[in-house]
């Protein structure tokens, strides 16, 4: 007789297995039933609840920019859009809160969130390929700020806004 | 996009597909383990020298007779493991109840690979599958279902603007031009699923971002699959020629002519 376990009690199954081991798996960001045979990274636009009146904002915003002389140049160009979205998609940033969205002068784009008096803001510079990142708590003060080359640094930049070591 | 030996046949000059897969899934193969995957990697190694793990796929339940089944030897989470060629483009799957082979379009090689290409390929992979089977003294697997697909991406500021604009790709969209309350979508996201001669065509349209280059997309995927008669070569290679035709009927009805005129259809 095999130990087979057939799929409804799949989910029952690891949550029994759950307690057993100390470290996380985390295999995948999709939920199972929507991984296809395709390698192709993409990710749906459905995959954060906000994702797509984030990106409807966006487009938004890159509509909007104009050069003002005197007051600043708020065009967005199409590779800082695409970075955004890169930035946008990440699995990281795809388990917070819907992001504030503004553009600054020079053709940036800033994302921000706030969390119990924390702010956390990565920005992206026209033709930079990396992304800043700065961490605020109580009235502004700078807990940590940097510059994010890799997925898993900004990863970093997010797990510690959301479970903030002591100082 | 692709040629076919038989009654179907459609070439793109620019066609919008970047990934095809091709392939079985099977009832798992009784014996097979978590060493299995190491051992089988060293036959593909010199051809296939990169190794993934993306997600594992959850095949379709639907399809008899396949079942979901967790044995002790097996680790917590299913594994999909992806032996792949040095220049990223041609690379085998291989899961405990799926076998397929999948091209992939790089910057390096843009160029799309056709059917007809692909299959050699595929049949060399298996060939060297069932050998290793053989080697281990397990069993050839009995093949559930044979299954093409074509992953497609349409560029958003390139091929279109708007979801308004999905009627001007698909046939099968036909919009709400007019209409009050569904003038201008914010998503739009559809699966069509149609039997097709002996198998199915499955068409799933849905935005996305691509993370190689962070732009917007929908993607159109098509299936076609088929419930091959046997699980000996002769009939699962024809299944598989039936899930190309399948596949690349279901993508010519399903577009506009507009969209074929764009990715300039040769007729």
């Amino acid at each position: 007789m095999s130990a087979a376990i057939t799929f409804d009690r799949w989910a029952q199954l690891q949550q029994s297995l759950r307690p057993a081991v100390k470290s996380t798996v985390s295999v995948q960001s999709e939920p199972i039933w929507r991984v296809a045979p395709e390698l192709a990274r993409v990710v749906d636009v459905q995959a954060a609840p906000w994702l797509s009146e984030a990106l409807a904002d966006l487009r938004t915003l890159k509509d909007a920019g104009r050069n003002q002389p005197g007051f600043g140049d708020f065009r967005i160009a199409d590779e800082t859009m695409n970075h955004v979205r890169q930035l946008l998609t990440m699995e990281a940033l795809r388990q917070l809160a819907r992001p504030n969205i503004i553009r600054f002068s020079g053709g940036g784009v800033s994302l921000s969130w706030v969390l119990e008096g924390r702010e956390l803001t990565f920005s992206v510079y026209p033709g930079d390929e990396e992304v800043t990142f700065m961490y605020t708590a109580g009235l502004g003060r700078v807990v940590a700020d940097g510059v994010a080359r890799r997925s898993d640094e900004v990863t970093d930049a997010v797990n510690e806004f959301l479970a903030p070591a002591p100082r | 996009m692709a040629t076919s030996e038989r009654n179907v046949r459609l070439d793109l000059e620019r066609p919008p597909v970047v990934e095809t897969s091709l392939g079985f899934y099977f009832s798992r193969v009784a014996g097979w383990n978590i060493l299995h995957f190491g051992a089988l990697w060293e036959k593909f190694r010199a051809k296939y020298p990169i190794t993934e793990f993306p997600p594992p796929i959850l095949p379709n339940i639907a399809s008899p007779p396949f079942k979901f089944e967790w044995n002790p030897s097996d680790s917590i989470v299913p594994i999909r493991a992806c032996f792949t060629n040095a220049q990223k483009t041609q690379l085998v799957q291989l899961q405990q109840e799926l076998f397929l082979h999948n091209w992939r379009k790089t910057d390096a090689t843009s160029d799309y690979q056709h059917y007809d290409t692909i299959l050699p390929l595929f049949k060399q992979d298996w060939a060297t599958f069932l050998e290793f089977l053989a080697e281990r003294g397990l069993h050839r697997p009995k093949v559930a279902r044979c299954e093409m697909s074509y992953f497609n991406h349409i560029v958003r500021g390139e091929e279109w603007q708007e979801f308004a604009d999905l009627p001007r790709l698909f046939r099968a969209w036909r919009g709400f031009e007019g209409d009050e309350v569904f003038k201008n979508p914010e998503l739009v996201a559809f699966n069509v699923v149609q039997k097709v001669g002996k198998g199915q065509v499955m068409v799933a349209v849905s935005p996305a971002v691509r993370t190689i280059d962070g732009k917007e997309i929908l993607q159109l995927n098509v299936t076609g699959t088929v419930v091959p008669t046997d699980s000996e070569d002769d009939g699962l290679f024809a299944g598989l020629g039936e899930c190309h035709e399948i596949a690349l009927k279901g993508f010519q009805s399903f577009v506009s002519e507009e969209s074929m005129t764009r990715w300039r259809a040769k007729r």
